[in-house]
């Protein structure tokens, strides 16, 4: 694992969409961010506030269009897209709302994928950690199963378990919980609170306030940029104790105040 | 040490890659059945008919070399009917540095009408073949028994020509009698002999072999005798060379002179032009295939698209996504290869039947083996290349892109066209399927264009069948159309004989129109003052009109008209001028018409020139009988008449020249039907499969605004008879044009540079595209049953 103590650094990072000749439409307007390392970061906004941009940009996924990110202190915008691709199958992990796994291959096979490309580590070893996440996860009797036998909330686990089996630096997600009902929701948080108990760094876009509470640090972002900031203290474990209540109700009060 | 580890775990990492790629196969194998066997079935098909033509043209090449070595075929051949010097030519041909060897082969002429073989009810009167009787010759020009080596016969015994076998039905032991009614003698049939001169029926002369005591008796009891001059070269490149000094010497040449270019052109031709149709076929299927491919794995990358975006931004890298796609072409590429390979090892020995019959086997050369081998890892890298092009696509995939959107195309479809309201009387179902073809141009424009090559792989061959069977095939043929033609050998007073044949015919009340024709050898001077002989059609072509291809008919002594080879052998267009030595005299002649002709090795030439009974060659007159006269007999009473002229009709003639190829031909024709129909299937099936994947939530909708199962299939079964109505409709238009186009290209090595094709209407225009529509309208019947399973609550889990 590296040892510098932020992960993330986006300096000035500007995207725009190019829409036709001359015609762009900025969707990221000179950002400034910092991820330390262990961070669980959540970013909020409206629709089109330019939050998914930012994670996309972050993680090397898309080229921005000015400004420098530094992953690890390596400035991803210099570096050709073989090894952007690298550093995301080998320091990054992704879990998207919808997960999309490989529908020809059962899901032990889908978890140990990306382990066996990645050939940091004995097929064994890979199998082993797999196992591991399956068992951590609750997801061990579906493991040769069909990526068609298993429900909504399964398949958010076992796209979890493809997003830590290279044991990654940060976990991406682009709304995690966003196709779940609440009570998946919340064990899907769970599991994310594991992680990030465990020394990874997550970053998180999200709509839901109630898993926005969860996280540590909350970023609101409006037209590209980010505008607010909220330290919540400590992952919240409980997601319904009484103490959590309190602290998803002040930071509903602080997004109403943002006219969110 | 850890970086040893680290290797081992990336070796290992490759291993277990490709074990999950197998993975992916095995359950993609399952998974897509109907799809994959689609495309297994039509690269198999493809790779099985590249494969068998490559074997048949191996086959043909090899077993034309061997027979001609076995053979040993004269480089040149003069032939002569007529007094020989032999002693003259003897001189002549020692002399020669260029000849290698000489012989002078004699051969006793047989009337047809004096002939009987085996159990056939009657003579060979009608027969369009010259007949001769050889013994086995002694030095070259050997004709082989059945495994190639110069048959002997014993006494009593004889070998006759392999075309007899399939015309007249015969087996060894079967009898050939000869009576003139003064002389009869009885053969028992030993053996079917190859002929390398002579083997094809478009060849107008064969030759029977007997024992050389036989012969001396049908010597002396037979009159008419025939020479072949035959000379092997040191170099057989210059055969033209030693037929101009042939000429040039004044030797005896009343006969045409053939040289060992034309025996191989002639006997590679039918099974050639079979070769040529199985390689085209399969070209066509391949492109069929290839284009399937694309529609697949276009339609894959469609549906896979946001699960690609996925795996792209996980960090899998570009070549990795490639190979999780291609993993499944490279196998039934591979399968269907070698499917297609060992199925053509298999159906090889019935393929190459008549080129082993007329030719004989070789000894099974690596080529036979390695070339079909080839041919089928072609086909195996034209699907694994085709794959690799398309999947490029995936490069140009980008995962936010795909992450955001998850469709390939945002673009709304067009709304316009077709409004629902018109549906109103025409039905609402069948206008909403209407209007999807219209909307999706792009994915039905590729089902359109594979409609449309089944079509036309359906139709050329039946065309072209139709062509070489209606009597219109005359006009390849350099001769004018006519009921009743006859034609008159060398023997002695010939011209006095067909002068009293003139009248005859002429003055009966039966007949409307005749013309006589004589061909006689000319001299032409080169551009450079050399000279080489050319044989001419001289008479009065107006009468019996040919068809040209360029310009009329020569009228006047001053002008010619060649077949489209000789015009091309002498550089010579329309209009262009020919120096003809007439009587001793330089004459310059100009082209006035271009004409088609396959017959004598496609090289012919008409002029109204004077004649000179010295330099005639044969004589010929074709007649019309008079509105009502049956032609076959007036044939008979002419046969008779004018013994031993050879008298034929038009029908008879074609038969008996082309038959052979027509029969081969209708063979391929019924393949191709059988083939067309079944790859119609296959598509319909295989598109079918794809578009109702893709529009499985469109259908969910319609279910659930009410639309009935009934109602969803009407408007599938109206797109895939639209598409078909089209494509069927583009098709014959293809087969009409490019398809004339191609099977001109086939006949241009023979002579016929312009075939028109003679199109059957009902056949072709109703009869064949009903039968397409059936086919395909009952796949999509099987195929949208499959409707039933969708249901808006799976959709919307999915």
């Amino acid at each position: 694992m590296n040892t510098t103590t932020t992960v993330i650094e986006a300096q000035q990072l500007t995207k725009n969409y190019v829409l036709g000749k001359n015609n762009e439409l900025p969707v990221l307007k000179a950002v400034d961010l910092k991820i330390e390392r262990g961070e669980f970061v959540s970013v909020m906004g409206a629709s089109g506030s330019g939050k998914s941009t930012l994670l996309y940009n972050v993680c090397g996924m898309d080229r921005m269009t000015s400004g420098s990110v530094l992953f690890n202190g390596v400035d991803l915008s210099r570096l050709p897209e073989p090894a952007l691709a690298r550093i995301r199958l080998t320091n990054m992990g992704f879990i998207f709302q919808q997960i999309h796994l490989l529908k020809n291959l059962s899901i032990f096979d889908n978890i140990v994928l990306s382990g066996y490309l990645c050939g940091n580590r004995t097929r064994r070893e890979v199998e082993r950690r797999a196992a591991e996440l399956m068992e951590q996860t609750g997801i061990t009797e579906i493991a040769g199963n069909d990526i068609t036998q298993a429900s909504g909330g399964q398949l958010q686990r076992v796209g979890i378990c493809r997003a830590l089996i290279n044991t990654p630096d940060i976990i991406f997600g682009d709304e995690p919980t966003g196709a779940l009902n609440s009570k998946a929701s919340g064990e899907i948080m769970d599991l994310l609170g594991g992680v990030h108990r465990e020394g990874t760094t997550v970053m998180l876009v999200t709509h839901d306030v109630k898993v926005a509470s969860r996280t540590e640090r909350v970023l609101f972002m409006m037209d590209g940029r980010i505008v607010a900031e909220k330290r919540l203290g400590p992952w919240s474990e409980d997601g319904n104790g009484p103490a959590h209540k309190a602290r998803e109700a002040e930071l509903a009060q602080w997004l109403i105040e943002l006219g969110f | 040490m850890i970086a040893d580890r680290k290797g081992s775990a990336h070796a290992e990492g490759g291993t277990t890659m490709m074990a999950i790629l197998f993975r992916i196969l095995r359950r993609d194998a399952t998974r897509n059945r109907i799809v994959n066997l689609v495309i297994l079935a039509l690269v198999g098909m493809s790779a099985f008919l590249l494969a068998s033509g490559g074997a048949l043209i191996v086959q043909l090449a090899t077993s034309l070399d061997a027979l001609f070595e076995r053979a040993m075929v004269p480089h040149l051949v003069q032939m002569h009917a007529g007094e020989l010097d032999r002693t003259r030519v003897e001189t002549w041909a020692a002399g020669q540095p260029l000849v290698d060897e000489y012989q002078i082969v004699e051969m006793v002429s047989v009337d047809g009408s004096h002939l009987v073989l085996g159990e056939w009810p009657t003579t060979e009167d009608h027969g369009v073949m010259d007949i001769s009787f050889v013994a086995q010759n002694e030095r070259f020009d050997f004709l082989l028994d059945g495994d190639n080596r110069p048959m002997l016969p014993a006494p009593g015994e004889i070998g006759v020509p392999l075309y007899y076998r399939e015309a007249r039905n015969l087996a060894v032991g079967d009898r050939v009698r000869i009576d003139t009614g003064s002389f009869s003698r009885e053969f028992r049939i030993a053996e079917f002999v190859r002929d390398a001169m002579m083997n094809p029926s478009i060849i107008h002369s064969k030759r029977f072999l007997v024992n050389p005591l036989d012969y001396a008796a049908l010597r002396s009891n037979l009159p008419d005798t025939e020479y072949l001059i035959e000379f092997r070269l040191t170099d057989a490149s210059r055969s033209g060379e030693l037929a101009t000094a042939y000429t040039e010497a004044g030797l005896p040449d009343r006969g045409p002179s053939v040289d060992h270019r034309i025996f191989r052109v002639f006997n590679a031709l039918t099974d050639g032009m079979v070769a040529a149709v199985v390689v085209v076929l399969s070209l066509l299927l391949m492109l069929i295939a290839v284009l399937c491919l694309r529609f697949t794995i276009v339609s894959t990358i469609e549906e896979d698209y946001r699960q690609i975006g996925v795996m792209k931004a996980i960090g899998m890298g570009r070549r990795t996504i490639q190979r999780v796609y291609l993993i499944k072409y490279v196998a039934l590429g591979g399968v269907a290869a070698l499917g297609g390979y060992l199925a053509s090892l298999a159906a090889g020995p019935a393929l190459t039947a008549n080129i082993t019959a007329f030719l004989g086997s070789a000894e099974p050369p690596l080529l036979l083996r390695t070339v079909p081998m080839i041919a089928a890892l072609i086909v195996c890298a034209m699907v694994v290349g085709s794959a690799v092009l398309v999947l490029r696509r995936v490069h140009r995939i980008s995962a936010v892109e795909a992450l955001r959107s998850g469709a390939v195309d945002g673009r709304l479809r067009r709304i316009g066209v077709l409004p629902l309201r018109t549906g109103r009387r025409a039905g609402v179902n069948l206008v909403l399927g209407v209007r999807d073809v219209t909307q999706r141009p792009r994915l039905y424009a590729l089902v359109v264009g594979i409609f449309a090559l089944c079509a036309a792989i359906i139709l050329v061959p039946f065309h072209f069948h139709s062509t070489m069977n209606d009597p219109s095939l005359i006009a390849y043929m350099g001769i004018g159309r006519s009921d009743i033609r006859i034609d008159l050998r060398q023997t002695d007073l010939v011209g006095r004989r067909f002068d009293e044949m003139v009248a005859t015919v002429a003055g009966d009340p039966q007949i409307a129109r005749s013309s006589p024709l004589v061909t006689a050898r000319f001299t032409l001077v080169g551009d450079d003052g050399t000279r080489e002989s050319i044989a001419i059609e001289t008479g009065d072509f107006s009468l019996f009109p040919l068809e040209f291809v360029m310009g009329e008919a020569p009228r006047g002594e001053y002008q010619i008209a060649l077949s489209v080879l000789k015009a091309s052998d002498l550089d010579r267009g329309l209009g262009d001028s020919l120096m003809l030595l007439v009587d001793g005299e330089e004459r310059t002649t100009t082209v006035s018409g271009i004409y088609q002709d396959v017959t004598n090795g496609g090289r012919t030439a008409k002029a109204p020139l004077p004649v000179d009974d010295e330099s005639v060659l044969w004589y010929s007159l074709i007649a019309d009988v008079q509105p009502g006269v049956d032609v076959a007999h007036k044939t008979t009473e002419y046969s008779r008449l004018f013994h031993p002229a050879r008298v034929t009709d038009l029908n008879g003639y074609i038969e008996e020249t082309l038959g052979q190829t027509i029969t081969q031909l209708a063979g391929v024709v019924a393949a191709a039907i059988g083939i067309g129909l079944v790859v119609a299937i296959l598509i319909t099936a295989l598109f079918l499969k794809m578009v109702l994947i893709k529009d499985t939530a469109r259908i969910a909708i319609m279910k659930s605004v009410g639309f009935s199962l009934q109602h969803i299939r009407l408007q599938y079964q109206s797109i895939a008879l639209a598409l078909l109505l089209i494509g069927v409709v583009a098709g014959t238009v293809l087969s009409n044009t490019l398809g004339e186009r191609a099977v001109g290209l086939l006949w241009s090595f023979m002579g016929a540079a312009q075939i028109r094709f003679v199109i059957r209407p009902l056949h072709a225009y109703l009869l064949l595209p009903l039968l397409l529509a059936a086919a395909v309208g009952v796949t999509t019947l099987f195929s949208v049953s499959r409707i039933r399973n969708t249901s808006i609550a799976t959709t919307i889990v999915e």
